[in-house]
């Protein structure tokens, strides 16, 4: 089967699409992973459920609300699927322990309910695993309201844009903590944290093609031709970009999945370099020069900001735990050679042995389609190329007109 | 490794990351060389791949961008007689004409301007068998050309000699010297201004720079 809609693949923008694609979660396993928490999320709303009156409201939060999720990149792997369930309540009427019991409850009666093992209790979150078939979990964190202390935060640290802003501030959220000082009696605070907000900003960041997206679909749905093959053209170069670099990172360290790098401080920085190129390779291109650049450093230490909330480093791992660092930066590394040697070394039915590796032979038989393996450089005709670069020289500088010294 | 080494080394890996991935960066002794393929792109991606590869083998120097590198093609493809030096190394252009007319001069802005020029130019010969930037004449006479070019002049070595000494004047302002172009006047009652724009350009270190490798050529 090939996944770009049937047509052969020309160009390595086609290509890099068409593997994006072939890595993505398949829809049937989307579907299956919304109507999974939707079910939770009713059973907690349901009539005679002890949380009903806190209003109780399951989201997901991560790689599905950023829309980056990923196949495991071997078939034995599980989709971690993170959720948020947040009460209606206040930090000043309830501890997070009581919060945490509520609803781990709750969630342990849904799992009898349908026949599933007991939840797993952990430092944040209740994770409830389903069969083994399903190739499932989901991490459900206890959490409630808490903008007005988060905005009051940004506030006192000097973020006034960030603190008045309903989008990137008005939804966050306190949550739990077994390793909180606190956890165990009614303390206003708790560890916040903004998935929502984040999900703005991260949107905000490739708004234009989105909104290119969103026109696309418009007329889709006027001409009634959607169907449940998910369409390429429906997300953003970005969120391609993001998938491929995640798919990369994970096939490198496979025998050191602890110390990989991890994927917010792939995607804030990802999204921080990216410009709303319009194709896959201009966005790889665009992150993979400049990602790096938007390591700060603040009192000599590296600091990936969270970007609703940048008194959090997203690598406050990598001063103890050096290694974090440098697989990072051996990672980026690796990624320019490998991406770079497709885009500015190769033909694009070439694709070198970096990326052969990480994507495997399914998903490049995939993107691929029906082609036979290339087995000499196509013919090239690269006389108009050349005047056309060599005009293109001569209006953005004063080419040197060559010389020698005798 | 001095540091300032280390600094120049990790100028480069930054301007060829992503860019050039055949090309790996090492430090011999104090110089920071490159070598490997160099991919030669158009400004469009093409799907048939880079335009055409080269071997080489470039030397950058801690005095950079004051000293130019040493580039060499390394496979042999590119003849003797086609810009390349007696000691193997490609002439990329006169160095001071570069240092002149480019504001950048960092490693990427030679890596995009220079550098990249010599391989196009090598193909466009080869496909079309003209030079698109032109060329300079071998020896000393392409050394003329092209500061006469900086300068605005007709290549004539003592029109440009003249113009460099008076541009390496340090005292030059007040203009009551001969002006270079030979008309007998003084430069305020003549070429005041072309001068003092030329003056922005080559600053009278450049100028004495210029003048030094005019007369040792």
């Amino acid at each position: 089967m090939n996944y770009h809609s049937g047509t052969t693949p020309a160009n390595h923008d086609q290509v890099l699409d068409a593997l994006a694609l072939a890595v993505d979660i398949t829809p049937t396993k989307r579907q299956e992973a919304v109507d999974r928490y939707k079910s939770l999320g009713e059973y907690l709303d349901r009539d005679g459920s002890p949380i009903k009156g806190f209003k109780p409201l399951i989201s997901p939060q991560g790689s599905f609300l950023l829309d980056l999720v990923n196949r495991p990149w071997n078939d034995a792997e599980e989709y971690d699927l993170d959720l948020v369930c947040r009460l209606t309540a206040s930090t000043s009427h309830l501890s997070q322990a009581t919060l945490k019991k509520m609803v781990a409850a709750e969630v342990a009666g849904y799992a009898k309910a349908h026949g599933m093992e007991e939840p797993e209790d952990h430092r944040r979150c209740c994770r409830l695993n389903y069969a083994e078939s399903a190739l499932f979990h989901m991490d459900i964190l206890p959490a409630i309201p808490d903008a007005a202390r988060y905005r009051q935060m940004l506030s006192e640290g000097g973020y006034r844009d960030l603190a008045g802003s309903e989008e990137l501030s008005g939804h966050a959220i306190a949550i739990t903590d077994k390793t909180h000082p606190h956890y165990q009696v009614i303390a206003p605070d708790w560890y916040r944290s903004n998935p929502s907000g984040y999900a703005a900003w991260f949107r905000s960041r490739m708004e234009v093609q989105l909104r290119a997206r969103r026109q696309l679909l418009e007329r889709r749905l006027i001409t009634a031709s959607v169907d449940d093959v998910p369409d390429p053209q429906l997300k953003t170069p970005l969120q391609r970009a993001i998938q491929l670099l995640k798919r990369h990172r994970d096939f490198m360290f496979r025998n050191d999945p602890e110390h990989k790098p991890i994927s917010i401080i792939i995607t804030t920085l990802a999204a921080q370099s990216y410009n709303n190129e319009p194709t896959t390779s201009a966005a790889l291109e665009v992150i993979l020069r400049n990602m790096e650049s938007h390591i700060k450093e603040r009192h000599g230490v590296r600091w990936v900001a969270n970007p609703v909330n940048p008194a959090e480093n997203f690598a406050d791992k990598w001063a103890e735990t050096t290694v974090k660092e440098s697989n990072f930066r051996r990672w980026l590394g690796a990624a320019q050679r490998d991406f770079g040697m497709y885009l500015q070394g190769s033909p694009y039915r070439q694709l070198p042995q970096g990326l052969l590796a990480a994507f495997g032979a399914r998903a490049v038989r995939d993107a691929m389609g029906d082609q036979p393996p290339l087995a000499a450089p196509a013919v090239k005709r690269p006389e108009e190329q050349v005047r056309a670069a060599a005009e293109v020289a001569k209006t953005t500088h004063r080419p040197s007109p060559p010389w020698q010294v005798e | 490794m001095t540091e300032h080494v280390e600094a120049l080394r990790r100028e480069v890996e930054r301007a060829l990351a992503f860019e050039q991935p055949a090309l790996e960066v090492s430090v011999e002794g104090e110089q920071v060389v490159v070598s490997g393929h160099y991919f030669l792109n158009g400004d469009l991606p093409s799907p048939d791949g880079p335009i055409a590869t080269y071997s080489i083998r470039a030397v950058f120097d801690p005095g950079f961008p004051s000293v130019e590198p040493k580039v060499y093609e390394v496979a042999g493809v590119v003849p003797k007689g086609r810009h390349v030096n007696p000691d193997g190394s490609c002439c990329t252009g006169v160095w001071e004409e570069w240092l002149v007319t480019s504001t950048d001069h960092s490693v990427a802005a030679y890596l995009a301007g220079p550098f990249r020029d010599f391989f196009l130019s090598q193909v466009h010969f080869q496909l079309h068998g003209e030079w698109p930037f032109g060329e300079r004449s071998h020896g000393r006479a392409g050394i003329v050309e092209g500061y006469a070019s900086v300068l605005g002049i007709p290549p004539e070595g003592r029109r440009v000699s003249a113009y460099l000494r008076g541009l390496s004047r340090p005292a030059w302002a007040r203009g009551r010297w001969p002006c270079p172009c030979g008309s007998g006047r003084r430069v305020k009652s003549c070429h005041r201004e072309d001068l003092t724009r030329l003056r922005h350009l080559v600053s009278p270190d450049m100028a004495t720079r210029m003048l030094h490798r005019m007369e040792a050529s």
